[in-house]
């Protein structure tokens, strides 16, 4: 079987400005975060002949989420691509990085930008100035479940109580998601939230949907990120060092209901897929970018990936040290979702993408050379094993 | 047709009862929505409330009719604003013999691009006449102004056929619309409307079809009625049209008594878009006596009526048996809500009605 993740590297990756309310607008961040990509994998922008993001235009999903819409970062640009894709359906927030990967080995584009744009940040403190605030369509919910229903977050608490009663995990280990991710941010200039958090505040921290208090959930944030996805004949050619796409995850959880799944970690179809196409092993990543939307979400992924055993993420992370930097499993060294920034999803591949070129400064991890990127929640999740070139 | 059959042998409607008959919700969404104007548009719009047409002449002197704030070629912007006649010539038509109810014009007419005198580009509007036989490529065509005028485009109620014999000449045409209008101020701003409301609307129905609505209406008359699937016995609630497992089809009813275990819950602090219920609440996956999967409703009540009594907090915990709180009767319909809430089945001893449900 050929892989086509054999054919491409990411050449170049670029990050906006990272803030809570930024107050800019996501086409000016999006093209920040993309002219900084480009110009690090060494090309110019008419060098590039596809653009790809998650999810983009046309699609309504609350304020501040979806990021520009492709024609008007290209148009922008000013560069006319052969491929565009986006959309919010596919694995995750790494749908965008699959199809440029699939578009490149297929010979339909030589040097796609993935971009990923949030301004929640600022969207969110606009609804709640008074601005107006999105209401869902009176329709099929209440018809289905009552009283207008469980947001999607509601089923995140749920998931963890079910985790909590089935395996015994406890709010004291849970905690270690987000304290380590507290530890790492204050490593990150960009992060969010950079001052100390300990053990008493969390355990203070006001309920937001018990057992998940406001440390377990992540922060809104105005940013964009953007990789370069080439051609692998391109690697040599880059001015920095070529991350190479080792082997990636894509199944769908098999049902898109949490209540009705019989076992609590949705994301293990697309983590089994994944270890299929390489020769890898767990043992063998040397740092991990887990999401965080909610920090149960970063315990099932460490189950799913096959770091321990389903049902012992809780002893896993317990005591914050095996995931920390120093510890055999350093995890989201930017700090995550949780205390970095909501930058959903593609800023955990280019935190991986600076560990593995070993340019991640005062949080690099010694001599990395496998990372591990998981994303998403039930039914929509995708992962990404990244390797530094050799 | 053959998922109607299979409707009427499973969960669909099997007898002709009012009380069978499939659910159906008429939903209008409707805004103003306000959009200020860019200079352009401005000068576009506030010159049609005045009977004036004007457009943007660009750094080679060619005239765009409406008016644009940058050159769509170049990107240039605009060099400034120019009056034109309201006279001109038809570049193309077409025909439209059945307008849409929204039709200003209520009747057959022809849709032209006109090019109007001192205009390089051509405007899109109406030509009012009664056949197409009217009409021809070239013909000389005036505007007829609507009344009042209000500053949209539909202040031009049509073009109409002009049989002065003036509108050949552009140049002679346009110094004597230019006669017309005042002094153009340096931003090209000739008038006071500087923003649109497009009033939005959508209406849509939904219809739960034939399974759901029978499930809906069972609550409506205090029971709950899941749905069994042929192929693997699984039993749904509420019931799908078809075994999300296995396929198979169609369920068929199966009465189910109402108590059952909480498999999971969370107390939910914060609010979010849709919700109608009071903070905090408990929200819960119920799996009831029977069924093979849980759904999601509130367990105990909420707010100032949390149900449960105090120190429910500690009262709730998974594999809690519960049974539902119906409405009162007055107040059945076929919803979820019928189901006030989920109450725990008091263990031996307890007193049943000291939840503060006061329900039966």
């Amino acid at each position: 079987m050929t892989r086509f993740e054999e054919k491409v590297v990411i050449s170049g990756i670029g990050q906006s400005q990272v803030g809570r309310r930024l107050g800019r607008s996501a086409l000016s961040l999006t093209l920040d975060a993309v002219t900084d990509a480009i110009a690090d994998a060494g090309l110019r922008p008419e060098d590039v002949d596809g653009l790809m993001t998650y999810p983009g235009g046309g699609t309504a999903l609350g304020p501040g989420f979806a990021g520009p819409p492709l024609t008007d970062v290209y148009d922008a640009l000013g560069i006319t691509p052969s491929i565009i894709a986006g959309g919010f359906e596919g694995p995750a927030q790494l749908g965008p990085l699959v199809s440029a990967g699939l578009a490149i080995s297929g010979g339909l584009a030589r040097h796609v930008v993935v971009y990923r744009t949030v301004t929640e940040g600022s969207a969110r403190a606009a609804v709640r100035a008074g601005g107006p605030a999105p209401t869902p369509a009176a329709g099929p919910p209440p018809w289905i479940t009552a009283f207008g229903g469980g947001p999607g977050p509601v089923g995140h608490a749920l998931l963890a109580r079910r985790h909590f009663h089935q395996y015994g995990t406890s709010r004291r280990q849970l905690a270690h998601v987000a304290l380590t991710a507290r530890r790492h941010a204050a490593l990150n200039p960009k992060a969010v939230f950079r001052e100390p958090l300990t053990m008493d505040d969390y355990m203070a921290a006001r309920m937001i949907m018990d057992p998940l208090c406001l440390f377990d959930c992540d922060v809104h944030c105005d940013g964009a990120t953007a990789l370069v996805l080439s051609t692998a004949s391109y690697a040599p050619d880059t001015p920095h060092k070529a991350v190479c796409i080792e082997a990636v995850g894509v199944a769908p959880s098999a049902r898109p209901d949490y209540a009705q799944h019989a076992e609590l970690v949705p994301a293990r179809r697309a983590a089994d897929q994944m270890w299929s196409r390489t020769d890898l092993r767990p043992a063998d990543v040397d740092v991990a970018g887990l999401y965080d939307g909610f920090s149960i979400l970063t315990l099932l992924w460490l189950e799913a990936l096959g770091f321990c055993p389903i049902g012992e993420g809780g002893a896993f992370i317990e005591g914050g040290t095996r995931i920390g930097l120093g510890g055999e499993l350093p995890l989201n060294t930017n700090g995550g979702q949780l205390s970095g920034g909501r930058l959903h999803g593609l800023g955990f591949v280019h935190e991986m993408c600076l560990q593995l070129r070993a340019e991640a400064g005062a949080r690099q991890v010694p001599s990395a050379q496998v990372a591990v990127v998981g994303v998403g929640a039930l039914p929509y999740v995708g992962c990404v094993l990244l390797r530094a070139a050799s | 047709m053959s998922a109607d059959d299979s409707a009427r042998r499973g969960t669909g409607p099997g007898d002709d009862s009012p009380a069978r008959a499939p659910l159906r919700a008429p939903h209008q969404l409707a805004l103003s929505y306000r959009r200020s104007l860019g200079r352009a548009e401005r000068t576009f719009l506030s010159g049609l409330a005045r009977r004036q047409i004007w457009g943007s002449r660009d750094v080679d002197g060619r005239v765009s009719v409406p008016p644009v704030d940058w050159d769509p070629e170049t990107g240039a912007p605009s060099a400034g604003f120019v009056p034109v006649d309201e006279r001109g010539r038809v570049d193309t038509w077409t025909w439209v013999p059945d307008p849409a109810p929204a039709s200003p014009l209520g009747r057959p007419h022809a849709v032209a691009l006109i090019r109007l005198n001192g205009a390089n580009t051509s405007l899109l509007h109406l030509v009012d006449v009664d056949h197409p036989e009217l009409m021809s490529r070239g013909m000389a065509v005036k505007a007829d102004w609507a009344d009042p005028s209000v500053g949209g485009i539909r202040d031009i109620r049509a073009f109409v056929p002009d049989d002065s014999g003036s509108s050949g000449d552009p140049g002679e045409a346009t110094s004597r619309s230019a006669a017309g209008p005042g002094p153009v101020p340096a931003d090209g701003h000739t008038g006071d409307v500087d923003h649109v409301i497009s009033e939005v609307g959508i209406g849509y129905a939904f219809e739960p079809g034939w399974t759901l609505s029978a499930f809906l209406h069972s609550l409506a008359a205090r029971r709950i009625v899941g749905g069994c699937c042929p192929g693997c016995a699984g039993v749904y609630v509420p019931p799908r049209p078809r075994c999300p497992a296995c396929g198979g089809e169609p369920m068929q009813p199966r009465d189910l008594p109402g108590t059952g275990t909480v498999t999971a819950y969370t107390v939910v602090h914060i609010p979010f878009p849709g919700l109608t219920i009071d903070l905090p609440f408990t929200w819960a996956w119920i799996r009831l006596d029977g069924a093979s999967v849980p759904f999601a409703h509130l367990l105990g009540g909420s707010g100032a009526d949390p149900g449960l009594g105090d120190g429910a907090g500690q009262q709730v915990r998974v594999g809690l048996r519960v049974e539902p709180v119906w409405v009162d009767d007055a107040d059945l319909a076929p919803t979820w809500e019928s189901i006030r809430y989920f109450r725990p089945i008091g263990p031996p001893g307890a007193e049943p009605g000291d939840d503060g449900s006061g329900s039966q």
